[in-house]
């Protein structure tokens, strides 16, 4: 048996960056080599950093988060503060020695379902030099 | 608003090596307005400091709670029970409610969390800007309601100094205003530039902290 080590990636994407909303995956997929769990948000702007810093702590490996473009929110500004949220849980994460590559943002337009997993796909072959996340099963 | 900054991260985990059972506590009133000490600074300090002590080889067992105000005994008193079960506390609150945890639970070890650092206004969202320096002795009718002591960087009572950049900047930052340009602006505006023209008088400091640590005693409001 294989002990190659697989991170969890959790996707949480704006319901507006992707075209179709019908062919959504749901729940824990297995890509090449890592596991992805995808979560549609309203707004990129409902995370707020300590919801990004709790994700790492339950331990995931690596967070990417997709709002839509930034002249396209309906919110005008939530892809905007979900972009600095995102700089400042990284640097945060990085005063306490996790990583901040853990974290990371790829803005999206009309995606498939298919190039959302690929995005996932980059923020696997990412975080995997990083190893795997130390507080994974951790009793807190 | 009392505003206050984090600590480095690094500064409080070394604090914390040894405990085991740790609270941090928030304060819901300023801190929580200047986004230092609020619900959601310690729902996000928590696991921080949990990743940080486990990286340490240190884990601790973080819990949170945050009170309306830490500086009332009132809402300080609701801690007590939480308080018996760890072994020390790290408070997101203000100077003033960090001393008031410590002087009600003297046996634990009170550490703060942030560095209190202004009385200040928020100018825009994410923008604080200090507006007082509790000095005692309040010059704003004479000056406009635009402070010199706590926005002039040498606090001078007969401004502006020679230091003033053009477009009316301080000169020891360009982002800040020069308050003796302010505040001749405001006269001018409401034609009261003469009476900026007569020599304010040495200020008595004696009622701030130089005059030692500060009480205030109103006999009407105690039984």
């Amino acid at each position: 048996m294989s002990d190659r080590f697989e991170p969890e990636i959790l996707v949480l994407y704006c319901g507006r960056a992707l075209a179709d909303h019908n062919h959504l995956p749901e729940g824990t997929k297995q890509g090449a080599g890592f596991k992805v769990r995808f979560v549609m948000m309203p707004c990129s702007s409902k995370i707020e950093t300590r919801d990004l810093v709790k994700l790492i702590e339950q331990g995931v490996e690596g967070v990417l988060m997709v709002p839509c473009l930034e002249n396209k929110c309906q919110f005008l500004v939530g892809n905007v503060r979900a972009e600095k949220r995102m700089k400042y849980a990284r640097a945060l994460l990085d005063e306490v020695g996790m990583g901040a590559d853990r974290l990371s943002m790829a803005q999206g337009w009309n995606l498939s379902s298919e190039e959302l997993m690929a995005l996932a796909d980059e923020r696997a072959s990412a975080v995997r030099p990083l190893g795997r996340n130390p507080l994974k099963g951790v009793k807190l | 608003m009392i505003v206050a900054e984090w600590k480095p991260i690094p500064e409080v985990v070394e604090k914390l090596r040894g405990h085991k059972k740790v609270l941090v506590v928030g304060c819901a009133t300023c801190v929580a307005e200047c986004a230092a000490g609020g619900e959601r600074e310690v729902e996000t300090l928590a696991p921080l400091l949990r990743m940080a002590m486990i990286k340490d080889s240190n884990p601790i067992e973080v819990c949170t709670n945050t009170l309306e105000r830490q500086c009332e005994w009132e809402f300080v008193e609701g801690l007590a029970p939480t308080i018996m079960e760890v072994d020390a506390v790290v408070s997101l609150a203000c100077g003033i409610g960090v001393q008031a945890l410590a002087e009600r639970f003297s046996e634990v070890p009170i550490y703060p969390g942030v560095n209190t650092t202004a009385l200040a206004i928020r100018e825009e969202p994410g923008l604080w800007a200090a507006r007082c320096v509790a000095c005692g002795d309040c010059v704003l009718g004479e000056t406009l309601g635009l402070c010199p002591i706590a926005r002039c960087a040498k606090s001078i009572l007969n401004g502006p100094c020679g230091g003033t950049r053009d477009g009316g900047k301080c000169e020891i930052d360009e982002n800040i205003d020069c308050i003796w340009h302010l505040i001749y602006e405001r006269a001018q505006a409401r034609g009261k530039v003469d009476a900026l023209l007569e020599i304010k008088k040495t200020k008595d400091w004696s009622n701030s902290d130089h005059g030692g640590p500060k009480r205030i005693l109103r006999e009407d409001l105690r039984l």
